[in-house]
């Protein structure tokens, strides 16, 4: 069933969507976000859709970040960082008193602008996540890192040297580790903070071609300043500047026929 | 111009000659030690007790109770230190309690050693019964490098980047699980740094164990924390000033000076070789 | 939520851990206070800051530090004069001068001069320098407050050393560049501009160097003379507060008046310290500041 929904919010922020409501996976209500003083994120509100890949541009220092980062509260290890507003998770919000972070971090997966392995093997890189939660079991441990680094597409470049040190891969291997990582503890939703800033166009069209083949099982949300990277990858698009959500809409709505004259400006490459 | 010139050229000269005039110190110093040193160290130095009222003999109980006094200092310290430093790097936020720590631990840095000797007599030696042991001046020594642990505990933990706490955290681990199998492991040889220069100052003082710990000469070996112990800075510095033969006793301080600071030094030098290395070696 | 508890836990565990050091320092304070004060009840204050005579066995007792206080100060004085040059002029040479090979080999070096065990330094002193300057100067004695001051002094260069190169190697770049531009050559923009913006650090070390010189005991024990007479020379045997205790804490009865009075010393060494150590820090927060 397909239908229009309306943002609740008054003036200025309201969003039309087509969105298949039942489909919604993650909503963002009204959601304001401060460092120190200066507020980074302004009365945002969106939601995002199960299976689909969502995408959030905007020029540098538009907040993207950390918006992005408000949905597995990484935000709440940066000092003087406060948050207002909601974000419910399958209906439930995530900055409720009494929701345990490290259980939202578990469904809601990350990777993140660079590259960050731990300084371990290429095995204990994936199997940290697991053994941290206990999993039971070596074999099926292997199994799971297998599947996991299969999903991730690297598979075949690793299977013979599980054991090597995850810092000798290659820039955009290393990416596709911290994509298998974040698989591995099988969260519903996995964020994507920029993943391809630091790869070459070939490391680059890797990870695209693989967020692609992630939705199927995950729903996605990704940040990227790459407008032909949202184009090219995302079901819905999300224009923010200066912390303010200006346009969400589907992707080529947004590309072919804009609503708002900022976002054509943007898109056409006027500004950012 | 010319002028000009000529400034800088004697101005940089008298700053080059400040620097070598300490590097001269510094060799002098261990020159003399291990010049006349060198010539009293040999097997039986090392690994006997002195004879004939400290005037012959070897100085193996002073090397021993050194080493034991520093062993109880670090296995004191070391613990303290490092859980102080994750607190700190990890746990707490700016504020006012953080402020107050660091104020405790700048000042404690500052504290004139003798007057850790005192704290050690009062506290170990007399308040807790310990009397004068191993276990009263290994505990005053470690109060003494605790702020040295702590500082290098933090450095280290310093280096490891956020970016490794976030992708712990963000697969969902809990900050202890972060730390203790993230950040911990990769900080393991800074600190291991830190404490050996911790070991290498408590080795070296004397002043702090001067009432908590040694005695100019005991018969026997020590037996337990609760014995009495000689030390090597202690045994120079009442070889030097306590003796009734200086002809015969002068010699054996400057073996055992030598053999202090070839500890101390070697210590420190293997501290500061590791640190570089691992500067260097750094892959994030 | 278990989980939850446990990670607080764990957290107040560390918290508790790191009180320590301000435990241990409040430590001193209250051992020094219980000790020393009772001095007082058989000496006043007045007695024991002015008094000209420190005879802590005599029958009466004479229990007045001046002579100590001003031995301490004596020979800090004396060690800043000739650490502060070389300490100072050695930083400016690692940090703006040295090649970066010559700049690895000192600054080890210099912290292995910090490492050297003070009761070495003594026995150095007892054995070359006090000969040497007994000789150079045709004194009685070698054994004096200059020769405590040349060893507290070059033991006093490393810390004087690597926190103003700390200082001065934090300079920004662009003022050197503004002095550059201008025409200045290297040794105007290290004088007129480096070393004066770097001057906050400086003064820091400076401070801390000369709480290093003035807490420091077994050097100025074995090498100072040991004479506790108000010094009027650099050429007379002198007595610092901390080669009083140390000299004499053994031989006191514990509870006796006289080791109350040791205590007492401690205790106006360590409120001496402190204040150097408070001191500095202001200035570096100050420095840190102008800098931002």
């Amino acid at each position: 069933m397909v239908k229009l929904v309306h943002s609740p919010y008054p003036s200025g922020h309201r969003q039309s969507i087509v969105h298949n409501e039942t489909n919604i996976r993650i909503s963002i209500r009204d959601l304001n976000i401060w460092y120190a003083s200066a507020r980074a994120v302004k009365d945002v509100s969106l939601d995002i859709e199960k299976n689909k890949v969502t995408a959030i541009i905007g020029p540098s220092g538009c907040g993207k970040s950390t918006l992005i980062r408000a949905v597995n509260r990484m935000n709440d290890i940066i000092p003087g960082v406060k948050v207002k507003g909601e974000i419910l998770l399958d209906g439930k919000n995530i900055y409720d008193e009494d929701i345990d972070v490290v259980t939202i971090r578990k469904m809601v997966g990350m990777v993140f602008q660079r590259s960050n392995p731990f300084p371990k093997s290429i095995f204990e890189n994936v199997a940290y996540g697991l053994k941290i939660n206990g999993f039971p079991g070596k074999k099926k441990l292997a199994e799971r890192i297998e599947q996991s680094l299969k999903d991730a597409a690297l598979w075949d470049e690793v299977k013979d040297r599980l054991g090597d040190s995850a810092l000798d891969l290659s820039g955009g291997q290393q990416q596709r580790l911290c994509i298998a990582r974040a698989l591995a503890v099988e969260p519903e939703v996995v964020l994507f903070d920029e993943p391809c800033s630091a790869l070459d166009p070939v490391a680059t069209a890797r990870i695209e071609e693989l967020i692609q083949e992630l939705k199927e099982k995950y729903t996605i949300v990704i940040v990227t300043h790459n407008m032909q990277q949202a184009a090219r990858i995302s079901d819905f698009c999300t224009f923010l500047m200066l912390g303010e959500l200006i346009e969400f809409d589907k992707t080529d709505k947004i590309f072919t026929t804009p609503s708002k004259k900022v976002t054509e400006d943007y898109i056409t490459g006027r500004f950012g | 111009m010319d002028i000009r010139k000529t400034k800088e050229f004697i101005g940089f000269g008298v700053l080059k000659s400040a620097a070598v005039i300490v590097l001269l110190a510094l060799f002098a110093i261990l020159y003399f030690v291990a010049a006349r040193g060198i010539k009293v160290i040999n097997w039986e130095f090392l690994t006997q007790m002195p004879r004939s009222g400290m005037t012959a003999g070897g100085i193996l109980p002073a090397i021993l109770g050194t080493f034991y006094l520093t062993i109880c200092a670090i296995c004191f310290a070391l613990p303290l230190g490092v859980a102080a430093a994750i607190y700190l790097t990890e746990y707490a936020k700016q504020g006012r309690l953080v402020r107050i720590i660091r104020i405790g631990i700048n000042n404690l840095a500052g504290v004139p050693s003798v007057v850790f000797g005192l704290f050690g007599l009062a506290v170990f030696v007399k308040f807790c019964g310990f009397g004068i042991s191993i276990l009263s001046g290994g505990l005053t020594l470690g109060i003494l490098i605790l702020p040295t642990i702590i500082r290098a505990s933090e450095e280290a933990l310093m280096v490891v980047p956020r970016s490794f706490r976030e992708a712990s955290l963000a697969l969902g681990a809990t900050k202890w699980q972060t730390i203790s199998k993230v950040v911990l492991p990769n900080a393991v040889s800074g600190m291991l740094t830190g404490s050996i220069l911790g070991i290498g100052r408590a080795a070296g003082e004397t002043a702090p164990i001067l009432f908590t710990a040694v005695t100019f000469y005991s018969a026997r070996l020590p037996r337990s924390v609760f014995s009495e112990v000689q030390a090597l800075p202690y045994h120079i510095y009442a070889l030097m000033t306590e003796g009734t033969h200086p002809e015969a006793q002068i010699p054996i301080a400057y073996g055992a000076a030598l053999v202090l600071v070839s500890l101390v030094l070697g210590i420190d030098l293997i501290a500061i070789i590791i640190r570089n290395r691992f500067r260097r070696r750094k892959k994030w | 939520m278990k989980r939850a508890r446990k990670e607080n836990l764990i957290k107040r565990l560390f918290c508790l851990f790191s009180l320590f050091s301000i435990v241990f320092l409040l430590g001193i304070v209250i051992v020094l206070f219980k000790e020393g004060l009772p001095i007082f009840k058989v000496t006043s204050f007045g007695k024991f800051f002015f008094g000209k005579f420190w005879y802590p066995t005599y029958e009466p007792p004479d229990f007045g530090i001046l002579p100590l206080l001003l031995g301490s100060l004596w020979v800090t004085a004396g060690a800043l004069i000739i650490a502060v040059p070389l300490g100072v002029a050695s930083a400016v040479y690692i940090s703006e001068v040295a090649h970066p090979k010559i700049k690895g080999l000192i600054k080890p070096a210099i912290e292995l001069l910090a490492g050297v065990p003070s009761v070495v330094y003594g026995f150095f002193g007892m054995v070359v320098v006090a000969p040497l300057v007994q000789k150079f100067f045709g004194l009685p004695v070698g054994l004096n407050a200059l020769t405590a001051s040349i060893l507290l002094g070059v033991m006093a260069i490393p810390t004087i050393t690597s926190i103003s190169e700390d200082a001065i190697s934090s300079v920004p770049k662009s003022f050197k560049e503004a002095s550059y531009a201008l025409g200045a050559n290297r040794w105007e923009t290290t004088v007129k501009v480096t070393v004066p913006s770097a001057a906050g650090g400086i003064s820091t070390a400076i401070i801390l160097g000369m709480g290093r010189a003035i807490g420091e005991t077994m050097t100025v024990l074995m090498v100072a003379g040991g004479a506790a007479v108000i010094p009027r020379s650099f050429f007379q045997p002198v007595r610092t507060m901390t080669a009083t205790i140390a000299a004499e804490m053994g031989e006191t009865v514990v509870g006796s008046e006289h080791f109350h009075a040791l205590f007492a010393i401690a205790l106006v060494l360590f409120v001496l310290t402190l204040s150097l150590n408070i001191g500095a820090d202001v200035l570096t927060q100050k420095f840190r500041k102008r800098l931002r």
